[in-house]
């Protein structure tokens, strides 16, 4: 049975067509996440689906109800965690989380909510004295109260450390492993690649890929990237001239050459390099990855 | 739901050390002040002129009665005496009522010809008191005393029913000072700035911050949050009332002279008409700001000349028209009625009337213009 269905969301922010024209499902139990860079609609979109925003035209529903007749069954089974969330500025981690808890009908105990997110030791700190990524922690804790069936994350790891990413990694992780569905927006690429079962990559209000992440990458991509910033810049006709170079792109000084032989463009590039008498900076090769895909679908990098 | 969300609020407002210093310390602070500076009383040096037509002897009773305001009773120290530097002089109506058109005198009492034959005879008579009304503290205290002694000299006469009346009616207790005309100001002030500043400012931050979309985002209905917010101000304004009146009773003795249930009614209904008037101004302002701006807009005027300081029957005329408007006026004025019996501005049947229209005009106005989000 699917958790989320959209059609055809429209919102239109004056001459601003923020959301243009979204369709998709997400499958009970299924992590699904929308990547894309600032402004793509990621927020408008969410806040859509939780009932939170109006849209200008589409169906919604969620949990099999329509979202635009009648909200307030799905609210008690859904939690959400806003991209920016402003609470009682002078209560405690506790203290918040027990108020939230007061609007469900059904919540799990408060501690065990707040250790789900690491914040033992902040459970007597009032709000405005957290750090922001302890703030955003609480806020994930805070959708989580009600035990959701489907929890809605506006991008839960910005501003964390990389070391309470990973553990909200695999509070997302638990949470899919208790059968929930979780709905996320990123715009870290490493996140949608490792986390969701699948991907809406959007751009502009609209969807530019939808698919596994994986597969969104093989079906881009058979080629490896092979990336380097060089202060002279080599003429592109030279890099595309290379052996076994598919592609060549340049975004931000970083140039990335897309090549089905590695070996071959590489040795090609250093005699290059050499020929030219310059020096390459941070050489690198790896596989393709989401960042790709949407540099190769927009011409952009997700992050600016 | 409604526990969690009063209790969470009552947190929210007692952690924050502003909040509590504009609402609790700071009207204490002002009735120290003024307390420290009122409280030994200003004293009356007024001049009053008495016409005695009365040939009969309950005139003259009355006369020397009003006179004798300036004596002290044995065992009590003249300082406390209001009266005791007041002047009194007798002459005819006409004389006499020339000297208070151009200022020498500051009130008139005429006890009329033939005024103990008629009681003698079993008809009521009234005496005229005639005050400058430029004269605001005076004037009431004044028609207060003379009500007193002519009731007591009444009764004095004639066991059953009343038959000697004052013309112009007011009750005063002798005892008023400074601090008891401003008591009913200040506890008019503190419920004013708690429905600008306690309920207007905390409602708009909640939602440019977006605190309301979170709870929008969850089950809870609006109106419980509403009636949590509105229960959770009216709380703070009764705590506020009850320590300024305690305060006042306690360091300066003020006076309450009218019925406490009465008092408390008055003060509720004015607490929830200025919730309602935060209501509004949260409703039409758009940001932190603007609210700032609005509240003060309303605060100022309001406080300076809705009667908190000085009465507002002192004012130019143009200017009472603008003060008749403000709600403040008649909130003023119904405390001051009850608290200390003070002359009337408006009956209290207009000062509820006034009161509840705004409540019921600011409610609806509120209800409609209300946004719940910020953009
Ligand atoms: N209430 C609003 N009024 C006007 N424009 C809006 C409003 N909300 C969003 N927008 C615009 O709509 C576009 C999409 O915004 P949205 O917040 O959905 O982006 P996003 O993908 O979540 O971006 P980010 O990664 O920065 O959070 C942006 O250009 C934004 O300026
Ligand atoms: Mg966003």
């Amino acid at each position: 049975m699917t958790a989320i269905q959209v059609e055809n969301l429209v919102k239109i922010y004056g001459s601003l067509r923020a959301v243009d024209g979204i369709s998709f499902e997400v499958a009970k139990g299924e992590v699904f996440g929308m990547l894309g860079p600032n402004g793509a609609g990621k927020s408008t979109t969410t806040e859509m689906i939780e009932g939170l925003r109006k849209p200008d035209a589409g169906n919604i529903h969620v949990l099999g109800h329509d979202v635009l007749k009648n909200i307030e069954p799905i609210k008690q089974r859904i939690g959400i965690q806003l991209q920016t969330t402003s609470l009682f500025q002078k209560l405690t981690t506790r203290e918040l989380v027990k108020l939230f808890a007061s609007f469900f009908k059904n919540t799990l105990p408060i501690d065990e909510v707040i250790g789900l997110v690491n914040l033992e030791e902040k459970v007597n700190t009032a709000s405005k004295d957290l750090s922001g990524g302890q703030r955003q922690r609480l806020a994930v804790a805070i959708a989580l109260i009600n035990d959701p069936d489907i929890i809605f994350l506006d991008e839960p790891t910005t501003g964390l450390d990389p070391q309470a990413r990973r553990s909200m990694w695999d509070v997302v992780s638990n949470l899919q492993k208790r059968g929930k569905t979780v709905f996320l927006t990123t715009h870290y690429m490493e996140e949608a690649e490792r986390l969701c079962d699948r991907v809406a990559v959007v751009d502009h209000g609209k969807i530019i890929a939808l698919g596994k992440p994986q597969t969104l990458i093989h079906d881009n991509f058979h080629e490896t990237a092979l990336e380097f910033s060089d202060d002279e810049r080599l003429p592109e006709q030279l890099l595309t001239s290379l052996p076994a170079v598919e592609r060549v792109q340049n975004e931000d000084g970083i140039t990335t050459l897309y090549s089905t032989g590695v070996a071959r463009t590489t040795n090609a590039l250093m005699a290059l390099v050499e020929q030219q008498q310059t020096e390459l900076r941070g050489f690198t090769i790896r596989a393709a990855t989401l960042e790709d895909v949407f540099l190769k679908l927009t011409g952009r990098r997700i992050r600016d | 739901m409604f526990v969690q969300l009063y209790l969470s609020q009552w947190r929210e407002f007692s952690r924050d050390r502003m909040a509590l210093f504009f609402t609790i310390l700071f009207p204490l602070i002002f009735i120290s002040i003024f307390g420290l500076l009122y409280s030994g009383g200003s004293k009356f040096d007024e001049k009053v002129g008495i016409v005695l037509e009365d040939q009969g002897p309950i005139g003259p009773q009355i006369a020397s009665a009003i006179e004798g305001l300036t004596k002290t009773p044995d065992g009590q120290d003249p300082d406390e005496n209001v009266f005791s530097d007041m002047k009194f002089s007798r002459g005819t109506a006409n004389e006499l009522e020339a000297q208070l058109q151009n200022g020498d005198l500051q009130a008139l009492v005429i006890i009329p010809a033939g005024l103990s034959d008629s009681i003698t005879s079993g008809q009521s008579a009234s005496v005229t008191v005639k005050v400058d009304q430029t004269s605001q503290v005076f004037a009431p205290f004044f028609q207060g005393v003379v009500d007193n002694i002519i009731a007591s000299v009444d009764q004095n006469i004639t066991q059953s029913k009343p038959m000697l009346t004052m013309q112009v009616q007011s009750v005063l207790s002798s005892q008023i000072r400074g601090i008891d005309l401003l008591i009913p100001g200040i506890l008019a002030m503190s419920i004013m700035q708690l429905g600008l500043f306690a309920t207007a400012q905390p409602m708009i931050a909640m939602r440019t911050q977006g605190v309301l979309k979170r709870f929008n985002a969850t089950p809870l209905p609006r109106w419980m949050l509403l009636i949590s917010y509105v229960a959770m101000r009216l709380t703070i304004g009764l705590l506020q009332t009850i320590i300024i009146i305690a305060v006042g009773k306690l360091m300066f003795d003020v006076a309450i002279l009218g019925n406490i249930f009465v008092l408390i009614g008055w003060l509720l209904l004015s607490i929830l008409m200025f919730i309602a008037i935060g209501f509004f101004v949260a409703a039409i302002a758009k940001t932190e700001e603007s609210g700032n701006a609005i509240t003060q807009l309303i605060n100022f005027p309001m406080l300076f000349l809705s009667g908190v300081f000085f009465p507002v029957t002192g004012l130019p005329d143009w200017l009472q028209v603008v003060v008749k408007a403000f709600p403040l006026t008649y909130t003023v004025d119904a405390l001051k009625q009850v608290m200390i019996n003070a002359p009337p501005i408006s009956t209290p049947l207009v000062n509820l009337l006034v009161q509840a229209a705004w409540l019921i005009v600011m409610t609806v106005l509120s209800i409609r213009f209300f946004k719940w989000e910020a953009r």
